[in-house]
């Protein structure tokens, strides 16, 4: 691929642009899915091309969906009209050194040496065990997996060739009394192969089930500013929609992030530390960032204090810093943002049983379903599949989902009281707004927040 | 290149029973605006092919756009090879063999298909100057040509086209220390729908009138949710839990609640397939069926459910022209097989104007944006955190609020309500070529709204 890539960089350049940056994908993905009624085993194979160059200040994007050097030439003079039709002098480029590199991700078990009658056993035997329940009507059990490679080349003299195998198994079960339907989930995957299904194992289905089952019965969700105890799964989709997007630079250069101005000052107690890390083996790993930046990991807030943004190329120009590597595109036609990779509160000290201490009135929350962001108005929104009264310490009575948590960003980071010793990671995917979707992962230990708004549905 | 119909002989030859294969194109010419400026301008085209094969009654699906013979060969084999682990079809169950499709209007626009790189950077500068003195930190604009060919075993051997003009953007507006956002979201069928002046002078009004925003109180009160908010939320609890799966798979409400009464006389909801200018338009559905319109629940009364081709089969019905292929994520058919999923939402409108609505509202809460307005189709549950809001007080808007959730069941507030009579047609996502709602305000008669600030703890 690095003859075809270099002849497009030198088109581009020939052709008046200033900088040009080239990917070619490749993707192959599978999917096996199981529920009541019907199983659906399906593969999906694609490539294609985007190229990205620079003229006086506009991008101009050319993709293709072939490899041959026709429609990548096509494309590539496509993309230098489309640039040129602007022709306004809006940034610079900070300058980088060139890299050559070949890097693929190790797994346990390579989803290609599984074939697919083992994929789809896999898939039974948790569909089987999830409905041994009577209680439970319906399951549904899916596997992916998916092997992307990225050619990248550009004007400055990069080549990479990067490999990434990931998989994700998902159990969701539905619980039925009467007209009342409950829901329940679990997820596991990342930068894995074959082994996120392992994930389910009996006691991971049976907890799925329970939280399904003790909804139906379950009292109605408080009301009003309580002190809550979020799970790993709840404080990652914390850690990404208030901390995490309003940190991502091009949101703070455009005006847009609330976050904007508050390098360096305090935002929480020394014992929070919110991190975005590119290096680990959740969804959203990676060796290079689509702009061919090296992925690393970058402290958002480190010890309480607001450290660092979130940056691409283009960002790390304009703030003068180096880029931290999340210049990420959801894949061919799309374009290159700035965009999270794992984000996850770093570990605390707090056992368990000692997130629960004290607490008088307050519920634990467990699960993330969604969230949004707000960076511009700095509030926080999440929707939560169910959570648990604490009564004088002690975890009590089940309260049914969805549980949701608004509240002032700033005034939760300042309420975060203990940071649990238990890291999780959890599989999931991020848009900017409403589209432009890639994986991403988030997680963190357990938090405990002293006065957030819980409502319920 | 290699066109549906021979992929399905290609399939014949290779051993399988039946086939279908859909092969769609979409072109892609849009731009970025960040701050108020041009930044990117993208040119696009996706193409690929969906292969379904029935062998041994399963289904196989693969897809793919390597359109070379030997990489069409090797996704057919492979469709055929994992089929012998892949869905049941109910006996008997075929795919269409008709090559009719509905006749639509308003669904494709030469000056869309046909918009070169200068009229986009044109457009782009149209909607930068019409936000006047707003920030724009970012929007994106789309303009969009799809065309599919779907061709079966069964005969049939049918094309489809649309054009859509997508435009996403975050507008804001700051003031001391005071940051007003207000976001907008949308989609037509035609270039001259666009109507820009409208479009920004309603997002400036929302921003000028949201300057002095107070947190909203905690109350039951009456609540009047926009078409923006009812889109969404529409889609995710009725739109989903009317579709045969939800049915099928028992997870609906609505399961066997055919002829019964399920909402107020006041409401109607019907799936058109074939609304002029509908944003979920075709004339035949992404697996060779006709489109159509479907009552779904006629005045409180629940009428029908949705179904694709299989479902159909499996239900003893027949299909409604229901087989979507629709994602949130890709512009793109092909990616996915077909599952039932409604196409244009139409909320009968009722008589009475907004404004009167307003007027007869002594005090209640107006809101015209959450942050997201989704439901679940199980129990119609909501809680949609206010973006922006007013208050009614003596049948006129007045202070904006914010700060605080709506929350409540959309399947029993349904019971109790007043329908506007000026519709707005809306889809909830700029990408994909999914489920859009056409619907007038709602008024809810009793909701919760709960105040993120302003309560005092109350656990029990």
């Amino acid at each position: 691929m690095e003859d075809e890539l270099s002849k497009i960089i030198k088109t581009g350049l020939e052709l008046g642009a200033e900088f040009v940056d080239a990917r070619i994908f490749m993707d192959r993905n599978t999917l096996v899915a199981k529920n009541n009624i019907e199983e659906k085993v399906r593969e999906n194979c694609f490539s294609g091309s985007s190229i990205r160059v620079l003229f006086k200040g506009t991008w101009g994007y050319g993709t293709t969906q072939s490899t041959d050097m026709k429609s990548l030439m096509t494309a590539t003079k496509k993309a230098v009209k489309f640039a040129k039709a602007n022709n306004k002098n809006n940034f610079g480029l900070a300058p980088m050194k060139p890299i050559k590199d070949r890097v693929e991700n190790k797994v346990k078990i390579n989803p290609h040496d599984v074939s697919m009658e083992e994929k789809v056993s896999a898939v039974e035997e948790i569909f089987n065990n999830a409905g041994e329940d009577e209680k439970i009507k319906t399951i549904s059990v899916s596997y992916s997996d998916s092997d992307n490679k990225m050619y990248f080349s550009n004007s400055e003299g990069s080549y990479i060739e990067q490999n990434i195998i990931s998989s994700r198994a998902v159990l969701s079960v539905n619980a039925r009394s009467g007209n009342k339907i409950t829901e329940s989930y679990d997820a596991s995957g990342g930068a894995m192969g074959f082994e996120s299904v392992k994930y389910f194992d009996e006691n991971a289905i049976k907890k799925i089930v329970d939280y399904a089952k003790l909804q139906l019965n379950a009292a109605k969700c408080p009301k009003g500013n309580i002190t809550a105890v979020l799970d790993g799964s709840v404080a990652g989709l914390l850690a990404h929609e208030s901390l995490g997007h309003p940190s991502e630079a091009d949101f703070v250069m455009n005006g847009r992030s609330f976050l904007s101005g508050l390098i360096g000052k305090k935002l929480a107690d020394k014992s929070v530390s919110i991190i975005d890390d590119a290096t680990v083996n959740g969804s959203g790993k990676y060796f290079y960032d689509d702009e061919g930046v090296r992925g690393q990991k970058t402290f958002i807030i480190k010890n309480g204090i607001l450290n660092s943004y979130l940056h691409s190329r283009e960002t790390s120009s304009k703030f003068g810093v180096e880029s931290t590597g999340n210049g990420r595109t959801q894949g061919i036609g799309r374009k290159i943002f700035v965009r999270m990779s794992n984000t996850y509160f770093d570990k605390g000290d707090h056992k368990f049983d000692e997130m629960f201490e004290g607490i008088k009135h307050g519920i634990y929350v467990i699960k993330n379903l969604c969230g949004m962001e707000d960076p511009a108005g700095g509030s926080f929104y999440a929707s939560c599949l169910m959570g648990f009264l604490i009564e004088h310490g002690e975890i009590t009575k089940p309260i049914r989902g969805e549980v949701v948590l608004t509240g002032n960003v700033l005034e939760i980071l300042k309420n975060i009281t203990a940071v649990g010793d238990d890291v999780v990671l959890n599989p999931g995917s991020c848009g900017k707004g409403p589209e432009d979707w890639v994986s991403a992962g988030t997680g963190g230990p357990h938090l405990r927040i002293e006065k957030i708004m819980v409502g319920g549905k | 290149m290699i066109d549906a119909k021979k992929i399905v002989a290609m399939a014949e030859n290779l051993g399988a029973e039946s086939s279908d294969v859909i092969i769609s194109k979409t072109d892609t010419s849009g731009s970025f605006i960040e701050r108020n400026i041009v930044t990117n301008v993208l040119s696009g085209v996706s193409e690929g092919y969906g292969i379904r094969v029935i062998s041994n009654r399963r289904i196989g699906f693969v897809s793919g756009n390597d359109f070379s013979k030997s990489a069409v060969e090797k996704a057919i084999k492979m469709a055929i090879s994992i089929s012998k682990r892949g869905k049941k079809v109910p006996r008997g169950f075929e795919f269409s063999s008709s090559n009719k499709k509905t006749d639509v209007k308003k669904t494709f626009d030469k000056k869309i298909s046909e918009a070169s790189e200068d009229d986009v950077v044109s457009f782009s500068n149209d909607f930068i100057k019409n936000m006047g003195d707003a920030n724009i930190p970012l929007a994106r604009i789309r303009f969009m040509k799809t065309e599919y060919n779907i061709s079966n075993s069964s005969g049939a051997d049918i094309s489809d086209k649309g054009t859509f003009l997508v435009l996403y953007a975050n507008t804001l507006k700051k003031s001391g220390e005071k940051m007003i956002e207000y976001e907008i979201l949308e989609k037509t069928r035609m270039l001259d729908m666009m109507n820009l002046d409208r479009i920004c002078s309603e997002a400036r009004m929302h921003i000028k009138k949201s300057m002095n925003t107070k947190a909203v109180k905690t109350q039951k009160i009456p609540v009047i949710f926009s078409p923006k908010v009812l889109t969404e939320l529409l889609i995710t609890t009725f739109g989903e839990a009317l579709c045969s799966k939800s049915v099928l798979l028992k997870n609906s409400p609505f399961s066997d609640k055919i002829n019964k009464k399920i909402a107020s006389e006041k409401f109607s909801l019907t799936d058109d397939g074939t609304l002029d200018a509908g944003l979920s338009t075709f004339g035949v559905d992404h697996e060779g069926v006709r489109t159509k319109k479907t009552v779904l629940i006629n005045k409180g009364i629940l009428k029908n459910f949705l179904y694709d081709a299989i479902d159909a089969a499996r239900a003893g019905k027949k299909s409604t022209g229901n087989g979507r292929r629709g994602s949130w994520i890709y512009d793109d058919l092909f990616y996915l097989e077909p599952s039932a999923q409604a196409s244009n939402l139409v909320v009968a409108p009722g008589t009475i104007g907004i404004d009167e609505i307003i007027k007869d509202t002594r005090k209640g809460l107006f809101v015209d944006k959450v942050s997201w307005p989704r439901g679940s189709a199980c129990s119609g549950m909501f809680s949609l955190e206010l973006r922006t809001a007013y208050m009614i007080e003596n049948g006129e808007l007045t202070k904006p609020v914010r700060w605080g959730s709506v929350i409540g069941s959309i399947y029993d507030a349904i019971n109790e309500i007043e329908i506007g009579k000026e519709v707005e047609s809306r889809a909830p996502y700029p990408t994909g070529f999914i489920e859009s709602v056409v619907t007038p305000h709602i008024k809810f008669e009793q909701l919760d709204v709960v105040s993120k600030n302003r309560l005092q703890c109350n656990v029990s």
